[in-house]
């Protein structure tokens, strides 16, 4: 360490308090306020809650994104074509597929299909609102409403809506809401379910106008809206609210996928079940996601139009000679860029793509080139992603543990990259074992941040950490990897583990009782042992914590001679 | 507290609970009192300053408030199965925090490995701090980082820090010497 380290302590704390202390932070009393109201249940993302934050955040974070990139990528190179497309009979979902051209320096990460359905309603800019389109004549024209559902509680419901920051609260007949307006719009939320301050059941609705219609009259159509089956869904104005017609609707998912900070995520693919997405990573960060969707899935009249979003309307362009029907987001992120097309051949499908980094017009070209495939070749596709269905190693690296989970196989490979520091998986890597596993679900299962690391190389500790592949709160757990460095090893040939069942706790995942025998196996630097075991092990330790005063599982691990004698207890 | 089955029917059968019973329902009301008291009482405590822990890990403010408002909500729903609230919220937060931090980092990376911070103009010491510390903060993997602020912002001893952050002790150390490292050789660097 340098001579510079009680200074350098010294510094940084007092950087840490500096920081600490600028943070804008909600006044305990008024957060205590809040937690009366009830607690979150909904999932929702609380970023949304600032609205200007929020904006500024996102403007800053994708500036230096670009600024690293240091230029919005515009060239496309085309792809070889796979065989002559396969006959693919006219789908009523989404198509699996393949792309013909991607920009130059993306590289796919994932083909998967669509597993998250968004939250709804959360978003300050109403990317992520199911809303159904009303009109005077039923035809889109200056004078239209969105009709929305919002997500849940109170506060987000008038956070979310705080359109102009100077929002009035109100009350409708003992009904909270809020109104606000402006020199050509008006906008109105209001509660339609009845109090619920401890559960997920409240429903809000948002009732915007684009030609500043009144407060009377948009109260009348909040009051006419369903309380909805599901509110990602838009609401089904069945009769029309008199003296208006429906023009039609857009679902909140299909919505939120065309725009990136939702559609763009590489883990845990937004989208309707069952949509097929692909998602692409570019230089200094950028993003490319492009998803296929039923023929039906968008309404280009529609989905357009809602009030807050700088209504457009549909494009028609010629992309190489082909005519393409587009809505294209105007995201409020800088690189920021998203659009949906019909495309597919014989209207097979929408495609829908959401990108960082990637020019409008270059989007426009990559929908051209998406071509519809069978399952068979989406499977191969998808395989080519951990270099083929037998889960061979990458190349440089080779094979050391093979097994099954389930119905699933798994292939663990050595690592030549040693040179993790502070990432996930450092301590593994440092034995030479990959932080991955290879699993036949066309996946990579990586180890958690943290969970259960335990010391480096040359500690007395044993290592070991999780494999999960999802961002879901907890997250899926596929089993755990143990790493045992050979002063602690010693003689030891397997490992017993055991545990109780645990409740789910915050960030952490559910997990049965275990007990479990796996036998080590040496590894590839021969400075410690390893075993794959398809369980969430947790926290090692060697006499049960208090479990309630512990929001993480635990499990004992006991190394065990060829013999099957106890020899110690590690943690 | 639920009441019990005769006071839940109301004055009607009120007349049905004996003494013992109506005793128990008041103790009952007076240690639903005393818990939401003791409740008020540790959240006004002690928000504020998990909200900057939070802070420090996630960097976010509203990320910061949703996880300490998580945790607060786990705490207040295991309230009588908890005997250390407050040991119980800080490990709660720290990990909710390292959590939301991991999934940002996955979603969104936004600082490249070879991206350095500008120094502050004019060679104004707290403010090139500043931003080497938050370069420092960027850089690690949020469990380091947990680590880090731990230490260095609460104050906290190894095995606490372990405790909190649900890594063994012997990880500790060694997180602190590298990330120190890594500070100084910023620090020192022209």
């Amino acid at each position: 360490m340098s001579d510079h380290t009680p200074d350098v302590e010294r510094r940084l704390a007092d950087a840490l308090d500096r920081i600490a202390s600028d943070a804008h932070l909600t006044a305990p009393s008024t957060a205590l306020a809040r937690h009366r109201a009830g607690p979150d249940l909904t999932g929702a993302d609380h970023e949304a809650r600032r609205p200007w934050r929020r904006r500024l955040a996102l403007a800053a974070a994708v500036l230096v994104l670009l600024v690293g990139a240091g230029v919005v990528v515009l060239a496309v190179r085309d792809r070889e074509p796979s065989e002559p497309a396969d006959p693919i009979p006219p789908s009523t979902s989404s198509s699996p597929f393949e792309v013909g051209r991607v920009p130059d320096g993306f590289r796919l990460v994932r083909a998967d299909e669509a597993t998250r359905p968004t939250t709804f309603g959360s978003d300050v800019e109403a990317t992520d609102e199911a809303f159904t389109l009303l009109s005077p004549d039923g035809a889109v024209g200056p004078d239209v409403l969105a009709v929305s559902y919002l997500d849940a509680d109170y506060l987000n419901a008038i956070n979310v809506a705080d359109r102009s920051d100077q929002r009035e609260l109100i009350e409708v007949d003992g009904v909270p809401g809020s109104w606000d307006t402006g020199p050509d719009w008006s906008d109105l939320t209001l509660r339609i379910t009845p109090d619920d301050p401890y559960g997920p059941s409240e429903v809000w609705v948002r009732v915007s106008s684009s030609t500043r219609r009144s407060r009377e009259e948009l109260v009348a159509i909040a009051r006419a809206t369903p309380v909805p089956d599901d509110p990602r869904v838009a609401p089904e104005m069945d009769p029309a609210p008199a003296g208006w017609t429906v023009v039609g609707g857009a679902d909140a998912v299909l919505h939120a996928s065309t725009y990136a900070h939702y559609g763009a995520s590489d883990r845990d693919p937004l989208g309707p079940a069952g949509a097929h997405v692909q998602v692409f990573t570019g230089p200094a960060g950028a993003r490319l996601a492009i998803r296929t969707m039923a023929p039906d899935a968008v309404d280009f009249e529609v989905v357009g139009r809602h009030p807050w979003l700088r209504p457009q309307a549909p494009k028609v362009t010629r992309v190489g000679g082909r005519e393409i029907r587009t809505f294209e987001t105007d995201c409020y992120d800088e690189g920021c860029t998203g659009i949906a097309a019909t495309e597919l051949p014989d209207r097979r499908g929408v495609v829908v793509l959401a990108a960082y980094g990637v020019e409008v017009e270059a989007l426009r070209s990559i929908v051209t080139s998406v071509r519809p495939v069978s399952a068979d070749r989406w499977n191969e596709l998808r395989a080519e992603l951990i270099g083929g269905r037998d889960l061979p190693p990458d190349p440089g690296e080779r094979e050391v543990a093979r097994g099954r989970f389930g119905d699933l196989d798994w292939m663990l490979q050595t690592s030549s990259d040693r040179d993790l520091e502070f990432d996930p998986g450092e301590e593994i890597a440092a034995f030479g074992i990959d932080r991955c596993l290879k699993v036949s679900d066309f996946d990579r299962w990586c180890v958690g941040d943290l969970i259960g690391v335990g010391g480096g190389p040359g500690e007395t500790d044993a290592v070991w950490s999780l494999a999960f592949a999802s961002d879901d709160r907890p997250p899926r757990v596929l089993g755990s990897l143990v790493v045992v460095p050979a002063s602690v090893a010693g003689d030891a040939t397997s490992i017993r583990i055991s545990g109780p069942a645990i409740d789910s706790a915050p960030g952490e995942p559910a997990r049965p009782a275990v007990d479990l025998t796996a036998d080590l196996r040496p590894t590839p630097t021969g400075d410690g042992r390893f075993a794959v075991v398809p369980a969430y092990v947790g926290m090692a330790a060697c006499r049960p914590p208090a479990l309630t005063e512990h929001p993480w599982p635990w499990a004992r691990i006991v190394l065990l001679d060829e013999a099957g004698r106890e020899l110690d207890c590690v943690e | 507290m639920d009441r019990h089955g005769p006071v839940l029917l109301g004055g009607v059968l009120a007349w049905t609970t004996t003494g013992a019973e109506e005793e128990r329902v008041a103790d009952d009301d007076a240690d639903r009192d005393g818990t939401e008291a003791a409740f008020d009482a540790l959240f006004l405590d002690r928000w504020d300053r998990m909200v900057r822990r939070a802070f420090l890990i996630v960097r976010s403010e509203a990320t910061a408030e949703e996880v300490v408002q998580d945790a607060f909500a786990e705490v207040h729903r295991r309230w009588d199965r908890i005997e250390r609230h407050e040991a119980y919220l800080a490990r709660a937060v720290t990990t909710g925090a390292i959590r939301r931090a991991d999934r940002a980092r996955r979603e969104r990376p936004l600082h490249p490995a070879d991206d350095r911070p500008d120094r502050a103009a004019g060679g104004d010491e707290r403010l090139t701090d500043r931003l080497l510390v938050e370069d420092l903060l960027a850089s690690l993997a949020p469990s380091a980082r947990a680590i880090v602020v731990l230490k260095f912002f609460d104050g906290l001893t190894e095995a606490e820090i372990a405790d909190q952050v649900g890594c063994r002790p012997g990880t500790v150390g060694p997180t602190v010497t590298r990330a120190l490292r890594r500070l100084a050789q910023e620090v020192e660097r022209p």
